[in-house]
């Protein structure tokens, strides 16, 4: 069932010399249930396309659904309703310092107009969903980051909303912190079946958390699909660039161990391989050698874990004479493994 | 003058303590009393400036250049000026142009303005990313008002309301010139037209007593409202 259906959205923000496209024809929908991806680097427009959800943007031309409304045609106080109806989550937590960890929980509840005894049951309740029973009485300052976006999270729990809007929200954290707080949004995504939009800039969050992916760049979707799919084979150059990035790690220390390999053996092919869970490298790589006059050397190789499975990178070089490179590369193509020819002389 | 030596600072037995207590009782009714006004009247300009600065609107703007035009017209009057000037207010008013009620317009009027900017200035400094998750919770403006902007500058309005509250005594002195009572007008009669330094001496100490004291308490209440460092 679709949930939240952007319908050729576009908006422009007037600034004093130029017209702002932050966001260009955007054409999106998302299910009931599901973890969406929205990944690009900042000024992409991923930020300005969420804020329409609720309001705090109006699009300047196009249609937002959410079930059966249309944004644009709600009343402010209807509004109003509507936004408690979806939850936000913050790069920089957005916390209230004057407050209590729980009084924070229970805010969006006090707006909402519920009495103080429910209000505070439901948010230690809230705390304890996020494992935070313990800190209510404390306030923000005194929590690590990692546990100020717990509370963040809570509180945007606390309307029982449909939807959750995760903008940048571990983008402040470590990498360990970062995995904890992914964990808890795909536990809450399970337990509670709330659809969750994640903004990122970081590939490793959307792998390790979404079910679709949508890639942004200069306010446009430049491509969307399965997580696996745009994984395996990426189209476009943004795409590839955050895939790579994301399956090879550090692309600079990566490159120069490329070129010092193409220096020392300049008449040898180097390619990508890139493999979902159904595949696996080892077979394919074998049967290279068998049925070619090909030796194969390996770079570097990985696996990432997906909520849809693992996806695997291979960097190989293959050694032989340059038909018999050609052929292989032929072949790996017809073989529907995704292949990047880094190099062939 | 009479010629008079740095030991005419210390004549106590010349001193009618019970002037001395009046004043200071006088200067102490006054300070407290503006003050509160200050603060109810201050806060809600101060709202309105910030409220009204460049949300749009043809009526936002326009009740943000007239308000803006008040308070730097009465912030730029000198108070002393300030006082003679509104005498007929005063007197419209408070019915009477001597003793500490006929202060409190003059008082209020020039410590409002001066305070409202501070705390448009104090307002602004309250993380917008705070407000906008308020925001999308489906907050309303008051709620924003009274759960966000409020709490969220305490620390800063009361460190601004020392300021405003110190500003407050030194201006009840000047309000003594032309009459108000407390300690201003006694040093200026008793100290200045009598010849009676000890007074001005005493005066003078009472009020850097207050004044230490109000920033003290000050400090201390904007520290203890202060949760963002714990």
């Amino acid at each position: 069932m679709i949930m939240i259906e952007f319908k050729n959205v576009s908006k422009i923000f007037k600034l004093k010399d130029k017209n702002l496209k932050a966001v260009q024809n955007v054409n999106l929908k998302i299910n009931n249930g599901e973890i969406y991806g929205i990944i690009g680097y900042s000024g992409a427009g991923k930020s300005t396309l969420v804020r329409m959800l609720n309001g705090l943007e109006t699009p300047t031309t196009g249609q937002i659904l959410i079930g059966k409304h249309n944004i644009s045609d709600l009343s402010t106080s209807q509004l109003r309703i509507q936004r408690k109806k979806i939850g936000m989550i913050f790069q920089h937590f957005n916390l209230l310092w004057s407050r209590t960890v729980l009084k924070n929980v229970a805010l969006p509840l006090e707006i909402a107009g519920v009495s103080k005894e429910k209000r505070l049951q439901k948010a230690r309740k809230l705390l304890s969903l996020v494992g935070l029973e313990n800190r209510g009485n404390d306030y923000p300052s005194e929590l690590s980051g990692g546990q100020k976006q717990r509370v963040g999270i809570a509180r945007a729990l606390a309307n029982d909303p449909k939807i959750l809007i995760s903008d940048e929200a571990t983008s402040a954290l470590d990498p360990e912190t970062t995995d904890d707080i992914l964990d808890l949004l795909t536990d809450i995504n399970k337990r509670l079946g709330i659809t969750i939009i994640l903004i990122t800039h970081e590939m490793h969050a959307v792998r390790k958390v979404a079910s679709k992916v949508a890639v942004m760049k200069a306010g446009r979707i430049v491509e969307k699909g399965s997580l696996i799919d745009i994984f395996t084979h990426p189209k476009n150059e943004v795409t590839k660039q955050f895939v790579n990035k994301e399956a090879n790690g550090d692309e600079k220390e990566l490159q120069s161990t490329l070129d010092n390999v193409i220096h020392s053996d300049p008449k040898n092919a180097i390619i990508r391989l890139i493999f979902n869970g159904s595949q696996s490298g080892d077979p394919v790589v074998s049967s290279i050698s068998k049925k070619y006059q090909i030796q194969i050397s390996i770079i570097q190789g990985n696996v990432k874990q997906t909520r849809n499975g693992a996806i695997g990178s291979l960097i190989i070089q293959l050694i032989g004479n340059h038909d018999e490179q050609e052929k292989v590369i032929e072949y790996l193509q017809k073989l529907q493994i995704e292949t990047e020819v880094i190099y062939h002389e | 003058m009479s010629n008079q030596g740095l030991g005419s600072y210390f004549k106590f037995n010349s001193v009618n303590w019970d002037d001395i207590w009046n004043a200071t009782g006088e200067t102490v009714w006054m300070t407290v009393i503006s003050m509160i006004l200050v603060a109810i009247f201050g806060i809600i300009l101060g709202l309105i400036l910030f409220e009204t600065k460049n949300k749009g609107g043809f009526w936002s703007h326009l009740i943000n250049i007239v308000v803006s035009f008040l308070v730097n017209i009465f912030r730029s009057i000198p108070f002393i000026i300030l006082i003679v000037l509104l005498l007929p207010f005063t007197k419209a008013i408070v019915h009477t142009i001597i003793g500490p009620e006929a202060a409190l317009p003059s008082l209020i009027i020039s410590a409002t303005p001066f305070y409202a900017r501070m705390i448009e200035a104090d307002l602004r400094e309250v993380d917008s990313g705070v407000i906008e998750a308020v925001r999308s919770m489906g907050a309303n403006r008051w709620d924003v008002i009274w759960k966000v902007l409020l709490p969220e500058s305490t620390p800063a309005l009361i460190a601004d309301g020392t300021v405003t509250a110190i500003s407050l005594i030194s201006y009840t002195a000047m309000a003594g010139a032309i009459g108000s009572g407390g300690l201003g007008q006694l040093a200026y009669i008793e100290g200045f037209e009598s010849n009676n330094n000890t007074v001005t001496l005493v005066a003078t100490i009472i009020i850097l007593l207050f004044v230490l004291i109000i920033q003290f308490l000050g400090d201390k209440w904007a520290k203890r409202c202060d949760k963002r460092n714990l």
